[in-house]
C-alpha cells in the first residue's frame, strides 16, 4: 500500500514506520518545536485514543515539593485562557468521550478515548491546556483537598499503600524514587500557585510529549489537525534534574511497621535492573514463574501447599533507572510471616543453584505471550503500549520486542540473573504486624 | 470499513441440550477468551449456607476426577491459559482464556472440570480454609466493609443481602454431599451459555460447545424466585467502627430500579446528571467546589427486583458529616425539584455518544450478549439502547426520579472512627436510627 505523505502539514516532517505486530504500523512524525507524534491506524473500531505522554514523573521532583508532578495533573483539568472551570469534562463527555490521566515516576500521561468523530475537537482541547492553562489560587486549593483525600484513601487508610511507601523510602537513599509518586502529605499542604506555574512552565512544552493516536483514523488528517493545533507553540528549554545513581545496596534494610491489618504481611523488595537493561526481560520471567498462576512455584508453595498465605504476588518496576523487583505476601491470620519469608528464601536459592526446566520455562513463556496479547486487546490498550515504550525506551513497538526477548531466554539465563539480584544483601524487607499485637 | 458501533441484533445460537451459544469473531489477536455461564448464583444458596455456590464453582475449577488440583493447574497453565470464576448473585461463569494454538487442548481440560468435577474431600477442606481466610481478610478494605454493611442494612433478610463469599460460619457448615448435590442440580446443560470472542469462527465455537454441553446432565429447574423488596422507612445510620481511620468510606443510598421498570431509562438519564458523571452535580459540589473527596458518584442498578441506588464518596473525617449533610439535602433537592433541560440534554447525549466504547472489542460485545442470553437483560435493552435514551423527556426523567428515589427512606453506612463523628452526627435531620457495628 502506498503510503502519500503530500506535505501539507509544512511543519510536520515524515520520519518512518515500524511494523506494531505483523498486521500493523505505527508513524513517527516530528513538529518542528519538537513535538513527537505516533500515529497506529487501526479500524477495529470506530474509536480512536489519543495520548499525550509527558517526561516528567514524581523522580524530577525536587524535595519539598514532592508529588507535585502528581498534583499539576490534576490541575490540568482546570481552565484555560480559552475554556472555563469545568469546561473540558463537560465538553468531552457531551462527545461521548472517556478521559483520565496517570503520573508515575518517569512520566505523565493524559488520554481520551472517544467515538472518532470528535479527533478535532480532542486535539484542540489538548493543545489548548498544555499551553493555555490558567492556574489560578482556588484551583489549587481545592485540588490540594482532593489529593490529601487521595493520598488518604491510597496510603494512609491502606496497608499495602503504606507498605509500598515504606518499602521505597527504605530502599533508596540518594535516588528520587524514594518519595512517593502522590507526595509526603506535609508538601501537598504547601503547594502554592507559583510552584504549579513555575512546573507547567518548566515541563509542559511540545518538545516534551508524544502524543499516541491510535484508531480508526485517516494519517494524513491527525498530521494537519495535530500541526495546526500545536504547531504555533514553542518549544521550551526543558530542564529536567539529574538523576542521582542510586549507590550499590551492600546490606539488608528492614523494618518493621505496626498497622490495622487483619494479619501481618512481608513485602521484599530487591534492586533490579532498569527497563532498558537486558537483565530487564530474565527478571520479569523470573517473577512470573515464582509468582504468576495457581501452578507457579510460589504461589504454589505459600498459599496451596503450606496454606501460610491468602496471596502472594511478585512484580517488577518498570522504570527508566534501577527499581525494584518485589514480593508480596499476605498472611492468613495468625500466620507468622517469618515462616513465608523462609520459603521465599528456599526457592530464590534454588533457582540460584538449579536453572529451570525447559518445561517450566515454556509455560512462563506462553504465559507471557497470552498476557501480552490480552494487554493490547482494544485501541487504547495499543496507544497505551505505544506510549508507554516509546517515553521510556524510545522504541514505542519495543512490547513486540520483549515477548520475543521472553521466546529466546535459555534456562541458564535465568539462573545467572537470580544469582545476580535475588540476594539478600541487596533486599530491603517491610514486615507489617497487626496493630493489636504491638 | 469500520465495526458497527451498537449492537444491532443480538444473535444466539441454541444446541439441541437446550445450552445457548454466543460468539464474536475477531482475528486481530492470536487469543479466545471463552466465558462459559450458568444461570445459577449466590440467590441459589439456601439459607445459612451463603457461599455455597462460590464454594461449588471454585470446586470445580480445582479440576477432573483422575487428576489432582496442581496437574490441572499446571497443565491448563502450560498452555498458556487462564481460568477464573466469577460469581455474582444470578450467574456463575468460567472465564477461559487461551492461546487460540491451544484452544482444543483447554477447552477439554474444563470440560472434564465441568462434566466431572472431582470435589475431593481434602480439596474441600483446604478450599474452604482459604475462603475462611479471604473472608477473615477482607476486612482491611475499608470500601468493601462499607458497601456489605449497606447492603446488609438496606436489605436485611432478604436474599440481595446476602453476599456471595458467604461467612466463615455459613462455609465451614457446607459438607462434601451439599457441594456435589448443588453441581448436580444446577450445572445442567440448558442452564449453560457458552460465550467466545477472538480468534474463532461460529462454527468451530458451536462445536466446542457442543462438547462441553452435552457430557452435562439435562435436568431443567426453575431458577428461585427473588421475592419483592420491603421499602425502608426513615433515615438509618451505621458506623462501622474502625479506629484511626484519616477518612470515611460513606455509601448513602435506598432501593433503586428493578430491570423490567418502564422507567428504567429515564432514572438512568437522571441519575447521570445527578451523579453518574464527572460532569454531574454530586462530583461537582463535593469534589470540584470543596474538594471533599477524591470521588463522588451515584449508582444506580438494577435487578430482577428493587437493586439499590446509592452515592459513594469518601471524605476526610473532619469533613464527613458536612458531606453527608450536603449529599442529603442534595438528594431532596433532586427528587423535588428534578433535572433542569439542559442537564437532560447533556446526559442523554454522553449516554448516546459513549455507547460505543462498551462495545470497542469483541469481549465487551460478548459481555452484552451474554447477558441477553442469560435473561439478565432483555434484548430490546441492549439495540434500542440509543433509541430509548433519545425518547426520555424531562418530565419522564423527573417523574421517574420522584417515583422511584426515596430520600426520607435511605441507608447512610460510614466507615469510620465512631468517636469523631457520632455527636454531630445526632444532628442531622431526619435520622431514625444510629447504630454502631464493630468490624468482625
Amino acid at each position: 500500500m502506498s503510503r502519500t505523505r503530500t506535505g501539507r502539514a509544512q511543519n510536520a516532517r515524515f520520519i518512518g514506520t515500524s511494523p506494531f505486530g505483523e498486521r500493523a504500523a505505527v508513524s513517527r512524525y516530528t513538529l518542528q518545536n519538537g513535538l513527537t507524534l505516533l500515529i497506529l491506524v487501526d479500524r477495529t473500531a470506530p474509536v480512536i485514543s489519543y495520548h499525550s505522554w509527558f517526561r516528567v514523573g514524581s523522580a524530577d521532583e525536587e524535595q519539598g515539593k514532592t508529588g507535585l508532578a502528581h498534583f499539576f495533573e490534576h490541575l490540568m483539568f482546570n481552565e484555560t485562557t480559552n475554556r472555563s472551570q469545568g469546561e473540558f469534562d463537560s465538553v468531552l463527555e457531551s462527545v461521548g468521550a472517556e478521559n483520565n490521566a496517570a503520573t508515575w515516576t518517569d512520566w505523565t500521561m493524559y488520554y481520551e478515548t472517544f467515538p472518532k468523530k470528535a479527533l478535532p475537537l480532542v486535539v484542540e482541547l489538548e493543545a489548548d491546556r498544555m499551553r493555555n492553562l490558567v492556574v489560578r489560587e482556588k484551583q489549587v486549593n481545592s485540588e490540594r483537598e482532593v489529593v490529601m483525600n487521595e493520598r488518604r484513601m491510597r496510603v494512609e487508610d491502606d496497608v499495602e499503600g503504606y507498605a509500598s511507601e515504606r518499602l521505597y523510602a527504605l530502599a533508596f537513599k540518594k535516588h528520587s524514587y524514594r518519595w512517593p509518586t502522590i507526595g509526603w502529605m506535609r508538601d501537598i499542604k504547601r503547594y502554592s500557585v507559583h510552584d504549579c506555574q513555575a512546573f507547567y512552565n518548566r515541563f509542559y512544552a511540545p518538545n516534551n510529549v508524544t502524543v499516541v493516536v491510535a484508531g480508526d483514523v485517516d494519517e494524513e488528517h491527525v498530521v494537519q489537525l495535530v500541526n495546526k493545533a500545536y504547531g504555533r507553540i514553542s518549544p521550551a528549554t526543558v530542564r529536567r534534574p539529574k538523576r542521582v545513581i542510586e549507590p550499590v545496596q551492600r546490606s539488608e534494610r528492614r523494618e518493621t511497621v505496626r498497622l490495622q491489618s487483619s494479619s501481618e504481611r512481608l513485602v521484599l523488595g530487591y534492586k533490579s535492573p532498569a527497563m532498558h537493561h537486558p537483565d530487564n526481560v530474565a527478571l520479569s520471567v523470573i517473577s512470573d514463574l515464582l509468582f504468576s498462576g495457581s501452578s507457579s512455584r510460589l504461589v504454589h508453595r505459600l498459599v496451596n501447599e503450606t496454606e501460610l498465605c491468602t496471596s502472594a504476588y511478585g512484580s517488577v518496576s518498570p522504570f527508566e533507572d534501577t527499581g525494584l523487583f518485589s514480593a508480596w505476601l499476605s498472611m492468613r491470620p495468625g500466620v507468622a510471616a517469618k515462616k513465608a519469608e523462609k520459603i521465599v528464601n528456599e526457592e530464590f536459592r534454588r533457582l540460584q543453584r538449579e536453572k529451570p526446566s525447559e518445561a517450566e520455562l515454556e509455560k512462563v513463556v506462553n504465559r507471557t505471550e497470552l498476557a501480552f496479547f490480552q494487554s493490547i486487546d482494544s485501541i487504547s490498550a495499543r496507544a497505551e503500549q505505544i506510549g508507554f515504550y516509546e517515553t521510556v525506551l524510545r522504541d514505542p513497538n519495543h512490547a513486540f520486542a520483549r515477548v520475543n526477548q521472553c521466546r529466546e531466554l535459555r534456562p541458564e539465563t535465568v539462573r545467572e540473573v537470580a544469582s545476580r539480584y535475588l540476594n539478600a544483601d541487596q533486599r530491603t524487607v517491610i514486615h507489617v504486624v497487626p496493630e493489636s499485637r504491638s | 470499513m469500520s465495526r458497527r458501533p451498537a449492537i444491532s441484533a443480538v444473535h444466539i445460537s441454541k444446541l439441541r441440550s437446550g445450552a445457548r451459544v454466543v460468539v464474536q469473531t475477531d482475528k486481530m489477536l492470536p487469543i479466545v477468551e471463552f466465558c462459559l455461564a450458568f444461570d445459577v448464583g449466590s440467590h441459589a444458596d439456601p439459607p445459612g449456607f451463603d457461599g455455597l455456590a462460590n464454594l461449588c464453582a471454585q470446586s470445580i475449577r480445582k479440576g477432573p476426577e483422575g487428576m489432582s488440583a496442581i496437574a490441572f493447574g499446571e497443565r491448563l497453565e502450560s498452555l498458556g491459559a487462564q481460568l477464573g470464576v466469577q460469581v455474582n448473585a444470578r450467574t456463575t461463569r468460567f472465564r477461559l482464556s487461551v492461546l487460540r494454538r491451544n484452544v482444543d487442548a483447554a477447552i477439554d481440560l474444563l470440560t472434564e472440570a465441568l462434566q466431572s468435577p472431582a470435589v475431593r474431600p481434602s480439596d474441600l477442606s483446604k478450599l474452604k480454609r482459604r475462603l475462611c481466610a479471604n473472608i477473615a481478610s477482607s476486612i482491611d478494605d475499608d470500601q468493601w466493609i462499607g458497601l456489605q454493611q449497606f447492603m446488609s442494612t438496606l436489605y436485611g433478610a432478604h436474599p440481595y443481602a446476602r453476599t456471595v463469599t458467604g461467612s466463615v460460619q455459613s462455609v465451614r457448615r457446607i459438607k462434601q454431599q451439599t457441594v456435589l448435590a448443588f453441581i448436580r442440580r444446577h450445572y445442567s446443560q440448558s442452564r449453560l451459555v457458552f460465550g467466545a470472542a477472538g480468534d474463532i469462527d461460529h462454527d468451530e465455537a458451536l462445536a466446542l460447545a457442543r462438547r462441553v454441553s452435552e457430557g452435562l446432565p439435562s435436568r431443567k429447574i426453575q431458577t428461585p424466585k427473588i421475592p419483592a423488596v420491603p421499602a425502608i422507612k426513615g433515615r438509618r445510620v451505621v458506623i462501622v467502627d474502625k479506629a484511626d481511620r484519616t477518612q470515611t468510606q460513606l455509601f448513602i443510598g435506598g432501593l433503586g430500579s428493578r430491570t423490567r421498570d418502564r422507567d428504567l431509562f429515564a432514572l438512568r438519564v437522571s441519575n447521570t446528571a445527578f451523579g453518574g458523571s464527572f460532569s454531574g452535580r454530586l462530583m461537582q459540589a463535593v469534589r470540584a467546589e470543596r474538594g471533599w473527596s477524591y470521588g463522588a458518584y451515584s449508582h444506580l442498578l438494577h435487578g430482577e427486583e428493587r437493586a439499590p441506588w446509592y452515592m459513594s464518596t469518601a471524605p476526610g473525617i473532619a469533613d464527613t458529616v458536612d458531606c453527608i449533610d450536603l449529599q442529603l439535602a442534595m438528594a431532596e433537592e433532586w427528587v423535588q425539584k428534578g433535572i433542569t433541560q439542559q442537564e437532560l440534554n447533556a446526559s442523554k447525549q454522553h449516554l448516546i455518544e459513549s455507547r460505543v466504547l462498551d462495545y470497542d472489542t469483541a469481549l465487551h460485545q460478548l459481555g452484552a450478549q451474554m447477558d441477553v442470553a442469560l435473561s439478565i437483560l432483555p434484548e430490546s435493552q441492549v439495540v434500542d439502547f440509543e433509541s430509548k435514551t433519545r425518547a426520555v423527556t424531562r418530565k419522564d426523567a423527573n417523574h421517574a426520579t420522584h417515583s422511584r428515589i426515596d430520600p426520607k427512606g435511605l441507608v447512610i453506612v460510614a466507615v469510620a472512627s465512631a468517636d469523631a463523628l457520632l455527636p454531630r452526627l445526632e444532628k442531622l435531620p431526619g435520622i431514625a436510627s444510629i447504630e454502631v457495628a464493630t468490624v468482625a
